[in-house]
């Protein structure tokens, strides 16, 4: 039997914004290997040495020069790192929480204090389904995961994570993890086709342009979900969750 | 609105796996284990110091 790696990254934030994902994907210890080598050289062949998605779309920091306006370059730079991600992972986990819908009921329910603070919600549902999945394959003590190192709340996610699993999760910079870049661009690209989607002047041009951006990972297989307000407030009601004070 | 009634499904399955030990039972045993190594650090560098100075003066 195979050993699985996972790997997850945050989009959003937690406070200010609109929508939050963690997104991550579950390869081979083998094919992450390739997978590493592969993605870098896409990046060498453009002189990049570390993507970061929010960069690329804003045309900062390594891609400020040469990338911006530049659309067949860049197209064709993300089809490269979608296909090369396409080919050597297994499955991709996500969950996009709505932050209003999370802070309304929290307003009414103890929402923190049972399912923590977003961060830590999004990162406890990707470890539980990705948990799920190994279960099923007879693969839970050959996966390991990690997350990137770095964002609010990871306290509160090692907190909860000890407490169902017995042990605090794994954390890693996202110089130290390639595969990390990848789930990087996967969480941008959900949260932001959510965030536009749940916007009060959604068409349906803009639905479709939505569906072509993400179209890449759409190939990938996945469990994903959208936590809203109304799945949270049913839940604080179903399973009778401390009315706030 | 079933797509909804799935979400909440799949969110309430993790969630009964997920919250079948008390967090709060978690969090006071992890303030424990910090506030012991930070006793334990102070403890250390208290004996250390004390250690410096009594070398300085043989």
């Amino acid at each position: 039997m195979a050993m699985f790696t996972a790997y997850f990254d945050a989009s959003g934030h937690p406070v200010d914004g609109k929508v939050l994902t963690v997104a991550g994907f579950v390869s081979t210890v083998k094919k992450w290997a390739r997978f590493e080598g592969e993605w870098n050289a896409i990046l060498d062949s453009e002189g990049i040495k570390i993507f970061h998605m929010t960069d690329f779309v804003a045309s900062h920091g390594e891609f400020s020069k040469g990338w911006k306006g530049q659309t067949d370059r860049r197209r064709l730079f993300i089809e490269r790192l979608a296909a090369c991600l396409k080919k050597n992972v297994n499955k991709s986990f996500r969950t996009t929480l709505l932050l209003d819908g999370y802070y309304a009921v929290n307003k009414a329910y103890e929402v923190q204090e049972m399912f923590g603070c977003p961060y830590a919600l999004c990162c406890m549902i990707c470890s539980f389904t990705l948990r799920e999945w190994a279960a099923r394959k007879g693969a839970e003590r050959k996966l390991l995961y990690y997350f990137e190192d770095g964002d609010l709340g990871k306290g509160e996610f090692e907190m909860f994570h000890k407490a169902a699993y017995g042990a605090k999760p794994l954390f890693l910079e996202k110089a130290r993890g390639v595969p990390l870049q990848a789930a990087d661009f996967a969480g941008w690209k959900i949260r932001t086709s959510v965030q536009e989607s749940i916007k009060s002047d959604h068409t349906l041009d803009k639905g479709i342009r939505l569906l072509e951006s993400v179209a890449m990972l759409k190939t990938i297989p996945k469990t994903a979900g959208i936590i809203s307000g109304k799945v949270l407030d049913r839940y604080c009601q179903h399973r009778r969750v401390k009315v706030r004070n | 609105m079933a797509k909804t009634s799935k979400e909440y499904e799949n969110f309430s399955k993790a969630m009964d796996t997920i919250l079948k030990a008390d967090p709060a039972k978690v969090r006071a045993q992890m303030e424990a284990e910090k506030k012991q190594r930070k006793e334990q650090r102070e403890e250390k560098a208290t004996s250390s110091s004390r250690e410096g100075s009594e070398t300085s003066k043989a």
